[in-house]
């Protein structure tokens, strides 16, 4: 399958693996604290990833806001709207990864949505840096097949890229150990963006690696 | 735990629900799409003589324990549910194959 296959693919299911809701009506429903309960959306395992993902990006957003206001800084609403995009689209269930089945009459799987929410959650938490798009590139559904796992990210001005992108490397590399039995080949994190996140006494390390990418908004 | 879970227990949910891991039960097709009970209970019928009577389970589990882990969990008190509740005489290979899938993490 070609990028643009996959691309074409995402924007048709992007509405259909949240069971008919979009990104903007769930951030409604957050807006009013889940209540009323609706149960079409919380019956739907796509709602639920990218609740949790809209919910750990507001966390970070709302820092992000308090700095910006803070520093007088004019704040780039497409980096934020890039990510809520690639929340929605990834979100879906996709496909079934198999586990090994304890009898043959049994078959165990994990569904791509909920590995690229694992891979979302495990490396937003390592810190420093927000995960973007999140793509698993093989045949997932074959075991023994070499996969890459693709990211996108923006590190928060101040932290040295490159250590930022090996520790979240090393919690997504763990993340999937524990609850998926893929070969992975590689873990590809590209960043894309260098975010003004933090107000630090200290200035930022001229010699960090920041610099290389300085392309992000706010800084 | 299995036995007390399986022998209490009033619906294949219900067993899933009280696997230790496991943090929400989904609901199939038919639900999903607000079909009538019976309109969903018909679609499984159908289904059910299309292919091989399978179980489906779909769950949601918490990030503390491998997917595997709660997944064979899961199929254990399953299985173990539907030995209970199955004609007595039934043999193994006559029980519905069971699917588990894990739909979301943490």
């Amino acid at each position: 399958m070609t990028d643009l296959d996959n691309d074409a693919h995402d924007a048709r299911d992007e509405n259909d693996d949240l069971d008919g809701h979009t990104i903007d009506e769930l951030s409604d429903y957050l807006d009013r604290g889940r209540t009323p309960l609706d149960p079409s959306i919380e019956g739907s395992p796509g709602c639920r990833i990218a609740l949790s993902s809209l919910e750990r990006l507001r966390q970070i957003s709302k820092s992000l806001v308090e700095v910006d206001a803070a520093a007088e800084a004019p704040r780039n609403d497409d980096w934020l709207g890039g990510i809520l995009e690639s929340i929605g689209r990834e979100a879906r269930a996709g496909r079934d990864i198999p586990l090994l089945p304890p009898s043959p009459r049994a078959t165990l799987s994990v569904t791509e949505g909920a590995v690229r929410g694992l891979i979302r959650a495990a490396g937003d938490r390592s810190g420093g840096l927000i995960i973007g798009r999140c793509r698993l590139d093989g045949d997932v559904t074959a075991p023994g097949t070499p996969i890459t796992v693709s990211i996108d990210a923006s590190v928060f001005w101040g932290e040295r890229i490159v250590e930022t992108v090996d520790r979240a490397r090393e919690a997504i590399y763990s993340a999937l150990l524990k609850h998926t039995e893929l070969t992975i080949a590689s873990i590809d994190i590209t960043v894309h963006d260098v975010y003004f996140a933090q107000v630090s006494d200290q200035e930022p390390d001229d010699a960090g690696d920041g610099s290389a990418s300085n392309e992000g908004g706010a800084l | 735990m299995i036995d007390e879970t399986s022998a209490s227990a009033a619906s294949i949910d219900d067993v899933v629900r009280a696997v230790p891991g496991v943090t929400s039960v989904y609901p199939q097709l038919p639900e999903v799409l607000g079909l009538p009970t019976v309109v969903a209970g018909l679609a499984r019928d159908v289904a059910a003589h299309l292919v091989e009577p399978t179980v489906r389970i779909r769950i949601g589990i918490a990030d503390a324990d491998a997917s595997r882990a709660v997944c064979e969990r899961v199929h254990a008190a399953v299985l173990e549910y539907l030995l209970q509740t199955a004609p007595v005489g039934t043999p193994a290979d006559e029980m519905p194959k069971i699917a588990v899938s894990v739909v979301a993490i943490g």
